[in-house]
């Protein structure tokens, strides 16, 4: 599992998270947690990982961060 | 795999931005980015300036939308273009809007290569989506 903090907007957040997906070889998993402030990388993130067959598993808020859980997967 | 083509024909530094966050998102899904940028939006492709443009705000404005951009963490332009760049982004300038800002082709960008009308209308033609800023 693998955290990643940053107050980055949402673009650089997820060329950040498209940088771990391809770092990953083919079959490996693993699970991502992203922790923001900005309140639509959650959905945006829900919808890459839709488009692109990863697993999204949810968003939490913690005070006035969010705390975004998903699953890459390589196939 | 699908493809987005971007047309920017204005050289402030806002739309630059917003053709640029719409470029990552793309690529982010896997499609095929072309970037053209034509007229004095060009200019934003040199060495020189590396997307650095006016924001189209009164200076008390502008003074202010860059203060919240930095208290927000917001990257400049030149830090999403050398993302885009990093992820793929295929950036295409016109050539008659390079000799208007008086630029040469190595003054541009590393990567950012020279196009025309031809090559934007067969991209746009072969693309999903096309925008215009």
């Amino acid at each position: 599992m693998k955290i990643i903090e940053s107050n980055d907007i949402c673009p650089i957040i997820l060329t950040t998270v498209l940088k771990e997906w391809a770092s990953l070889k083919k079959g490996e998993e693993e699970e991502l947690i992203i922790i923001t402030n900005w309140e639509a990388v959650g959905q945006e993130l829900e919808k890459w990982c839709r488009e692109t067959g990863n697993m999204f598993i949810g968003v939490t808020r913690k005070d006035k961060k969010f705390e975004v859980r998903l699953k890459l997967i390589k196939k | 795999m699908s493809k987005i083509t971007i047309l920017l024909a204005d050289n402030s530094v806002d739309k630059l931005y917003h053709g640029l966050v719409i470029a990552l998102g793309a690529r982010a899904l896997g499609w095929n980015v072309k970037f053209f940028v034509t007229s004095q939006a060009v200019v934003l492709f040199t060495k020189n300036r590396k997307g650095k443009g006016k924001l189209n705000l009164p200076f008390i404005a502008r003074f202010f939308v860059k203060l919240q951009m930095k208290r927000f963490n917001i990257p400049d332009a030149d830090k999403l273009i050398e993302e885009a760049l990093n992820q793929g982004v295929e950036f295409y300038v016109d050539e008659a809007g390079l000799r208007l800002v008086n630029a040469k082709n190595e003054d541009l960008l590393e990567n950012v290569k020279l196009s025309g009308s031809i090559s934007f209308l067969l991209e746009a033609k072969d693309s999903d989506v096309v925008i215009t800023l």
